[in-house]
């Protein structure tokens, strides 16, 4: 069954044009936000993240990611957000409105905790959507085998706390519109090898968890 | 013969049926003259309208004309043919001159027979043959000799002829000539000229699908024009749009309107000419309105019907029937459910609905093509998936404890998992293995589900587990699939280990050592901090300033010792987590327990708010830049502290001699337990059993005894300094064992274990449970003699202290009776004396106070009147000293009175000493809070039964025996209640447990109140699941005594999902009622400037209702 909806999911990117950055292929936007927060950390994460998705999946990557604001005229561009950093976070009120607009349109946020944005992301995304709650994705969820599998839900890459990660979903209209993995730090396992020195089988698992959301965020 | 007469008149019949033949042939000759004449007429005057486009006046003078010559040509023609027929003499004359053979017989009869003139002239037989004669040749006579058929016939062809023209000039020149005879029907009106260029508008078909390319042509006649104008509105009222196009060939165009999605008028133009309008109606093709889908799945499945009311994409069991209700727009002729593109099948049709029914057996996706009554298809049907998806296997998570642990010492795991499936649970089992031994199941009781939960008191008393052994489990859970077969998964592997008494000891241990190491660090520190505070205050009161150096090293000396009452506030917590580490491992006497308590209770009195004050007070003299108010501060600091420190060592030396007993206490355990151990493996072997468990058993056994004999020998050094004779016996115990070779015996007993020498090891097993078991019970006695010994000891202090006291008190009695019954004091004698008794408490005060730091039984207060009399007998002395007999008595009645207080106390102190107050065992309130959490786990499960079952019955029906079975529970959970409240007291001193408890009460009383009111919900049931979740965590703490740091999971190491087992139903999502009306009503078919009013009310609206919801921002 999952081997078929492997399958399946690989169909849907012959028959899904893969909505394309202003630039031409697929690339991810990292979001820029205040509040004091690294936004910028990471920095080699997503392009390693993007080659890994031209090799791996049908998906045309782009070599470099983008770099938006909230309140960037090109916002609505980019089909796939994400964000993290280890600092606070903050939304003024004409950027809450359009981020809840940019979900609300179609658009897709991926918040990775690279381990003390906790806090301040989970308060500023309450006022995105203050009646909504984080839902935390269970590992039969098709996100976890919808390209590679991960019979055991989100994959541990890098410790902090000792606590388990989390896939947590914030769902509007029914609609899968931004993952928050939390103490996993996926961003840790897509970054340069000499980086953090994570072993080769975490840096793969991160980059298959990330191929899986990406692959997620564009087939759904 | 026939007579004259009749022959007469039968020529004259003959003569008059050829008269009548002659006229008819020239009125019809004379009338096709006519209709020559007058078509030929027309045909001018049509002719000429069309080339001329004649005026009204002349248009009708042309056609007059017309008329009138069509009108005149036949009078004409039948006045010169005519009266030659009409006279039956000139009618004969024709003849004769038409039929020359008659030789004037016709004519002579006819004038002859009736002219009695000519009768009387001729004879009568004369007459007769001519008459005769003639009514023969008239007779013989062709009728067509006597008529005009050529004349017919001219005026035949002619009429041919101008039909002919007629026919050729409508051939070549329809619509000219077409629309000059419509002017000439109307000659009187007045016609605007026509056009130089016409335009004529072709439209494929006036009837377009929305959405669709509609194509035009214009066909050009007259002036060619080079461009055109393709022009269209929407309705009459609203002007004409259009764009110009080029005209590329000679005599029309071709436009198409892309996409068209409105009905409209469209006209062209070109040059001087305007098309005819044509409208265009744009009819919308079928399409689906609404996919209602009806599933119905498996029976084994026993899943219910669902109805999906907005389908699309499906995802269903393998083998479910998908009925599609098919809403359309419109009427249909023809609906058909189309999978992957070539297999269709035709769906009933009724009206705009239409009915088709598949079996899920594969993936595949489908698409509905549609076509109407007007044989139009739907446009670009959407394609959805359906996939057919087989029974999931189960999944099952171990949620407590979900890692690897020791056991604790009640051998009770509480073992809790979620299980789920997608159809359902049916059976879950515990599977375990003792060692490499065999593997064992055992069920867990759940109800059966979707989503269950098990809560299982694993009981491994039974198990005779000895330390080191090592029990693998884990859940095997399975489906209700009873097509294919149950379909089973097994949880994550976890280990539970059974340590050794040793390991826990020395955990236990190892972490008091620590803390009194610190403890005796900032001792020391304490005190060098005060001799270095005394050496600035003597230099300040030397040089009356202080350097720049010095200052900033005071600042620094102080902020070190700020730092340094912090860790001693570090080390009471730390102090009170080894005595529950203690206490939980079962590891302290009680006695040993209510020591280190109080220990720490003096720890925090160390670090108690006045040594902060005073702290904090010398830090603000520090910035004073009068020096004599720092030296004062300096000098109250000291004192302070000194006192601060004395208690510091007092709680040191207190420290070291409960570890002391703690450790030794460890070691009577620790041999009994070596005992046990010992006694076991032999009853083993007794049955045979000599394997590999058992020689890894004896192993371990032989290490344990080497530890302990190790332990024996430290500790017998431990105590030379508390009691010889104790440490004298413990060296001989540590030298006994080395004597008897325990360890060698160990040893020999494996060796021969491997051997199969059962009956060799069983020897000597025998003789080492023996001297174990000796070993146990003179280490025992050696405890208890230890206790007697120093409780003796130090009660006999206690005894004579009091006797002192006692002997002070009646001596100072007698002096101040003395010293009241003199007037006026001569001597010095009643000062001495007073001084006297001055230095006797103070040696007593000190003798208790070195007890003092052995002891915590001394009683509260006896510090303070033991101080309280020491000063008023100071006071007392001076008074007395200065002869002031007066001003003496009454410090001497005060120190009296705290003489005889501290009598009192000291008897207090005795009693605590002999019979310490038992403070309830910290483990065994856990323990009975474990059971306490299984009795809740039943009752919880009690209410989801209850729950399910009158959700079964429906809502609204009336549910016979719920309201009992609450009641039930009701009762059941006040009883769990009380047994709480009588846990909670007897916990008195233990403040963490205490508000855990109290949190749970509070949940539990909120509970109890739903049920008393007969409410049982969703909610309730939630309540009592965070209750038990509560309560694990009180008990966790029993059997939480996992394996030591290095083998626990380390950084980025996977774990095991321990989430919720599904997503929730809402998704985390509650309606957001004011979004949801702003959309609805900016649905509406509103003008521009209306939408945008309303978006801005309703943003305004949701902005105010969330200002209020976050007030915080």
């Amino acid at each position: 069954m999952r081997s078929a909806s492997i399958v399946l999911c690989s169909l849907l990117f012959f028959v899904i044009p893969v909505q394309a950055a202003p630039s031409g292929a697929f690339t991810i936007a990292r979001l820029q936000y205040d509040g004091g927060g690294d936004w910028y950390s990471d920095p080699s994460s997503l392009p390693n993240l993007l080659r890994f998705l031209r090799a791996n999946t049908l998906v045309d990557a782009a070599v470099e990611e983008a770099r938006v604001a909230l309140m960037d005229e090109e916002l609505f561009s980019y089909p796939y957000l994400y964000m993290t950093g280890h600092g606070n976070i903050s939304f003024s009120p004409a950027e809450v409105e359009r981020l809840r607009r940019y979900l609300e349109s179609g658009g897709f946020l991926h918040a990775d905790d690279n381990y003390g944005m906790d806090e301040s992301f989970r308060r500023e995304m309450k006022k995105v959507f203050p009646l909504n709650e984080w839902v935390e994705l269970p590992p039969e969820h098709e996100i976890f085998h919808n390209h590679f599998e991960f019979a055991a839900g989100l994959p541990k890459i890098h410790e902090h706390d000792g606590q388990r990660p989390q896939a947590l979903a914030w769902f509007v209209e029914d609609r899968l519109v931004a993952i928050y993995t939390y103490e996993s730090d996926l961003g840790d396992g897509w970054e340069d090898e000499e980086v953090h020195g994570a072993p080769p089988s975490k840096r793969l698992a991160a980059l298959r968890m990330g191929s899986n959301i990406v692959v997620w965020a564009l087939s759904h | 013969m026939e007579s004259g007469e009749k022959v007469f008149q039968r020529l004259l019949a003959d003569l008059e049926r050829l008269r009548r033949r002659a006229l008819l042939v020239d009125m019809a000759a004379g009338l096709l003259l006519a209709l020559a004449v007058g078509l030929l007429a027309a045909l001018l005057w049509v002719g000429i309208e069309a080339l001329l486009f004649l005026s009204p006046p002349w248009r009708a003078l042309f056609g007059a004309v017309a008329i009138l010559l069509t009108a005149v040509a036949l009078p004409v023609f039948w006045r010169a043919r005519l009266p030659a027929k009409l006279n039956r003499h000139r009618f004969g004359l024709h003849v004769e001159r038409c039929c020359p053979q008659l030789a004037q017989r016709l004519i002579s009869a006819l004038e002859l027979w009736q002219a009695p003139r000519a009768r009387a002239l001729y004879s009568a037989e004369l007459l007769h043959a001519t008459v005769a004669r003639a009514a023969a040749d008239l007779a013989a006579i062709d009728s067509a000799r006597v008529s005009d058929i050529s004349s017919l016939k001219k005026n035949a062809v002619r009429l041919l002829a101008v039909v002919g023209a007629v026919l050729l000039a409508a051939l070549f020149f329809a619509p000219e000539l077409g629309a000059a005879l419509y002017r000439c029907a109307h000659p009187l009106t007045a016609f605007e000229r026509p056009a130089r260029t016409r335009v004529e508008l072709v439209v494929d078909d006036e009837e377009i699908v929305r959405g669709e390319d509609l194509r035009i042509s214009l066909l050009f006649a007259g002036e060619q024009p080079t461009s055109a104008r393709v022009l269209r509105r929407e309705s009459a009222a609203e002007s004409w749009q259009g764009e110009e196009v080029v005209v590329v060939s000679a005599d029309s165009l071709h436009y198409v309107f892309p996409q068209v999605q409105r009905s409209f008028f469209v006209r062209a133009e070109a040059g001087d000419g305007v098309s005819r309008e044509r409208q265009i109606h744009v009819v919308d093709p079928p399409s689906v309105e609404r996919l209602r889908l009806h599933l119905r799945y498996p029976a084994y499945s026993q899943l219910p019907d669902r109805i999906e009311e907005d389908g699309g994409d499906i995802q269903v069991l393998m083998g479910t029937r998908v009925q599609f209700e098919i809403a359309a727009n419109k009427a249909l002729e023809q609906a058909e459910l189309v999978l992957a593109d070539s297999v269709h099948l035709p769906a009933r049709v009724d009206g705009k609905r239409a009915f088709v029914e598949y079996v899920a057996t594969r993936s595949t996706s489908y698409h509905i093509e549609l076509l109407d009554r007007k044989g139009i298809t739907n446009r670009a049907p959407i394609r959805y998936a359906l996939r057919a998806v087989v029974d999931q296997p189960p999944v099952v998570t171990v949620t407590d404890p979900g890692r690897d642990m020791d056991l604790p010492d009640n051998r009770q795991v509480l073992v809790a998992a979620e299980a789920s499936d997608d159809f359902g649970v049916a059976k879950l089992e515990l599977v375990y293995q003792i060692n490499e031994g065999d593997q064992r199941r055992s069920p867990l009781a759940i109800v059966a589900g979707r989503a269950v939960r098990a809560n299982h008191v694993w009981n491994l008393s039974q198990l005779q587990l000895l330390p080191e052994d090592r029990i693998s489990y884990y859940l095997e859970v399975f489906d209700n699939d009873a097509i294919s077969g149950p379909k089973s998964a097994r949880s994550r592997s976890y280990t539970l280990r059974l340590a050794s008494l040793h390991e826990l000891y020395e955990e236990a241990e190892g972490a008091l050592d620590e803390q009194l190491q610190v403890l005796e660090e900032l001792a020391e520190q304490g005190e060098e901090t005060r001799d270095y505070l005394e050496q600035v205050r003597r230099e300040l009161l030397r040089s009356e300033e202080m350097s720049w150096e010095r200052e900033k090293e005071l600042k620094s000396t102080l902020e070190r010792e700020t730092e340094r009452t912090r860790k001693l506030e570090e080390l009471s917590a730390q102090l009170e987590e080894s005595t529950e580490a203690l206490d939980k491992k079962g590891l302290g006497s009680e006695d040993i327990l209510e020591k280190l308590e109080e220990i720490r209770q003096l720890m925090a009195e160390v670090a108690a708010p006045e040594l902060h004050d005073a702290l904090r007070q010398l830090q603000q003299a520090a910035e004073d830049p009068d020096p004599q108010a720092l030296a004062d501060a300096l000098k109250k600091f000291n004192e302070d502290q000194e006192a601060f420190q004395e208690r510091l060592d007092r709680t040191i030396d207190l420290l070291k001699q409960v570890r002391a007993e703690q450790q030794l206490e460890a070691a009577v355990r620790q041999a009994e337990e070596l005992a046990r151990r010992q006694e076991q493996i032999n009853d083993e072997l007794e049955q045979g059993e000599s394997g590999l468990r058992q020689q890894t058993q004896q192993g371990g056994l032989r290490r344990d005894g080497e530890r302990l004999q190790q332990s024996l020998e430290e500790l017998a050094k431990a105590m030379e300094g508390m009691s010889e004779k104790t440490g004298r016996e413990l060296a001989e115990q540590a030298e006994g064992m080395k004597a008897q070779n325990m360890s060698g015996r160990m040893r020999e007993m494996v060796q021969q274990m491997r051997a199969q020498n059962n009956p060799q090891a069983k020897r000597l097993g025998e003789g080492l449970e023996e001297d174990l078991g000796k070993l146990a019970a003179n280490l025992k006695t050696m405890q208890g003699e230890f206790v007697a010994e120093q409780k003796e000891e130090m009660s006999g202090e206690l005894r004579r202290a009091m006797r002192e006291l006692i002997q002070l008190s009646r001596h100072q009695e007698m002096l101040a009776d003395a010293v009241r019954a003199q007037a006026q004091i001569d001597g010095a004698e009643p000062a001495e004396d007073q001084f006297a008794l001055l230095q006797g408490m103070g040696l007593v005060t000190e003798r208790l106070a070195q007890v003092a730091r052995r002891t915590m039984s001394l009683a509260r207060g006896l510090n303070t009147t033991l101080g309280y009399a020491l000063k008023n007998m100071g006071e007392a002395a001076q008074h007395l000293g200065q002869r002031d007999g007066r001003s003496a008595r009454a410090p001497q009645e005060s120190a009296m009175r705290y003489l005889n207080e501290s009598v009192v106390l000291l008897r207090e102190s005795l009693d605590n000493l002999s019979n310490a107050s038992m403070p309830s065992s910290f483990a065994e309130a856990m323990q009975k809070m474990m059971g306490l959490s299984e009795q809740q786990a039943q009752l919880n499960q009690a209410g989801q039964q209850a729950m399910a079952e009158a959700q079964a019955q429906g809502p609204g029906k009336p549910q016979p025996g719920l309201d009992g079975q609450i009641r039930r529970l009701a009762a059941e959970q006040g009883r769990l209640y009380q047994a709480l409240e009588d846990l909670q007291r007897s916990m008195r001193g233990h403040k963490g447990a205490q508000g855990q408890i109290e949190a749970i009460k509070e949940e539990m009383r909120e509970v109890l109140g739903d049920l008393q009111q007969r409410r049982l919900n969703q909610r309730t049931l939630q309540k009592q699941e965070r209750i038990f979740q509560r309560m694990l965590d009180a008990s966790r703490s029993i059997h939480s005594r996992g394996f030591k740091d290095e083998r626990e999971a380390r950084g980025g190491q996977d774990q095991p999902y321990a989430g919720p087992p599904g997503l929730s139903e809402d998704l985390g999502q509650t309606p957001d009622l004011l979004r949801q009306a702003m959309r609805r009503a900016l649905e509406g078919n509103y003008p521009a400037e209306y939408r945008a009013l309303l978006q801005r009310y309703y943003e305004q609206v949701y902005e105010d209702a969330m200002g209020k919801r976050m007030p915080s921002e």
